[in-house]
């Protein structure tokens, strides 16, 4: 299969769980890729598993909250490929879970720095080299439609993440480029696992503890699955024709939002 | 995904004797699957139904109002003696039958939209629920009208509205059977429909019509072949059980 072969894809946030599996995805599919995040050992053993499927692979250490560290790799990214097609805006996380009244206006401020502005960065610093033709891809999430306890910061993050995704829609179709949100509904990886920093618990590992029932979070209907089915449903997105859809969510949620 | 992944399925699909039903029979056929037709008038599900045979897979056309609980019910037997169950359930059969502001509306044309596009769903899903096979899926075509008002349209917007609500109920309610029931939104499609005054123009020539032309509804938006939508179904049709439940999948080109 190579229905992206001679695209070039940026995902960030690519270096773990549903960023990886994307990245992977698409090398399968034939696209080159650029990959960054702020583990090189993570972005390294990424860029074996790209470059084993025969696509060339860009790799970068980079803050996406930090607007110098995003134009550098813009900059080593047009350096090496001049354009991306695809950008997948991935990173994001959760860092302050715990009710507004005791939450850290810090770790507060960080989430939707990390989630909103990230985003954000990224796509304002390639907008002008995404040719015709190209796709925004949002990672934003079931907590950015329906408010969950405790998650203030992700919930209103991933909402402004959300509502970017179809302002950036309503500006771009002239050019082309069609802007979706992608929700993947819990997944397995260490975002969802709350691992502390540094902890990284296997995927296979999270899959098992929540075989039977989701995190109390989510009603016993949801399924954890494994970050590779949303990389499925990007490379889906990725691949629409011109003209596909634009300014919609693509979801693998099992609970109305 | 192999060219035959519903192979042994079967579908049902209303209102499929033209336009985005057509389109999704002939897709989901094409994919393996056993068809079951319905719609108002047999001429039309009974030509479907030949180019259903031509690829090789069973297909049973019955006229059928969704409308009318009665009719659906025969429906549901009539198709179960035929195939003992079912496995996809595309609630397709659908139309505005009253355009125009509320204030000057006419109550039957309002009734009649909604007893179509919301009864006629609620009616096949009621009839067919128990025949579902686990792993099934019921697919609703929605509208973006079913989320947000548009001047003259009430009767549509307000029956969208409703069967987008029905999916997500049905989805809370049927997921421990391994059903998963989502929504289709197409978006602008050549179809009958979008051009409310022309009745029975050719997907070619609606497409035609709007070719270099501002499309209704948004600048953003483009009419699109009815094909497009046999693609999304037959994709949603696909996915494996666990797969997304109370989800839209839309082609749209605007924001809701």
């Amino acid at each position: 299969m190579s229905e992206l072969s001679g695209q070039v894809a940026l995902v960030t946030g690519g270096g773990r769980g549903i960023g990886r599996s994307i990245a992977i995805a698409f090398a399968r599919a034939g696209a080159d890729l650029a990959v960054c995040s702020r583990t090189q050992s993570e972005l390294d053993e990424v860029a074996e598993k790209v470059q084993a499927e025969g696509a060339n692979c860009l790799t970068g250490i980079v803050d996406v909250t930090d607007r110098a560290a995003v134009e550098r790799f813009r900059d080593d990214l047009i350096q090496r490929y001049e354009r991306v097609d695809i950008l997948v805006n991935n990173a994001g996380g959760g860092l302050e879970r715990g009710v507004v009244a005791e939450s850290d206006p810090d770790r507060w401020r960080r989430t939707v720095e990390v989630n909103l502005f990230g985003t954000y960065l990224f796509s304002r610093a390639l907008l002008e080299h995404i040719p015709d033709g190209g796709k925004i891809i949002n990672v934003s999430s079931g907590m950015g439609l329906k408010a969950a306890n405790q998650s203030s910061a992700y919930n209103v993050a991933k909402a402004g993440v959300h509502m970017f995704t179809e302002c950036l829609a309503n500006e771009l179709w002239p050019r082309g480029i069609d802007v979706n949100n992608l929700i993947p509904g819990p997944v397995a990886t260490s975002t969802f696992n709350r691992d502390a920093p540094g902890q990284r618990t296997p995927t296979e590992e999270i899959i098992t503890k929540f075989a039977d029932e989701p995190p109390p979070q989510f009603p016993k209907f949801e399924r954890v699955k494994h970050p590779d089915e949303v990389g499925e449903l990007a490379l889906y997105m990725a691949t629409r024709p011109r003209g596909g859809p634009t300014g919609q969510t693509f979801s693998l949620a099992r609970r109305p939002l | 995904m192999t060219d035959q992944q519903l192979a042994g399925k079967i579908a049902v699909v209303t209102g499929g004797g033209r336009g985005i039903g057509r389109s999704i029979a002939l897709y989901l056929a094409g994919a393996g699957a056993d068809i079951a037709l319905c719609s108002r008038t047999s001429n039309e599900i009974d030509a479907v139904a030949a180019e259903i045979r031509a690829l090789g897979r069973r297909a049973l056309a019955l006229p059928v109002d969704v409308a009318d609980w009665a009719q659906v019910e025969s429906f549901a037997r009539a198709v179960t003696d035929e195939f003992d169950h079912i496995d996809i359930l595309v609630n397709n059969a659908g139309g505005g039958f009253e355009v125009g502001p509320v204030a000057v509306s006419d109550p039957a044309g309002w009734r009649k939209t909604v007893e179509i596009n919301l009864f006629g769903t609620y009616h096949m899903i009621r009839a067919f629920l128990d025949d579902i096979a686990r792993g099934g899926k019921i697919i609703n075509i929605t509208s973006g009208m079913g989320l947000e008002a548009r001047p003259g349209n009430s009767s549509y917007n307000a029956a969208k509205a409703g069967a987008h609500m029905l999916t997500q109920c049905l989805a809370l309610e049927i997921w421990d059977r391994g059903i998963d029931v989502n929504d289709i939104i197409p978006g602008l499609v050549a179809t009958t429909n979008v051009d409310w005054a022309s009745d029975r123009s050719s997907v070619e020539s609606v497409l035609a019509e709007f070719e270099g032309k501002q499309p209704p509804f948004a600048p953003s938006e483009r009419v699109k072949h009815p094909d497009e939508l046999g693609d999304l179904v037959l994709w949603v049709a696909s996915m494996p059980e666990g797969g997304p439940t109370g989800q839209s999948f839309s082609l749209a080109r605007r924001p809701f």
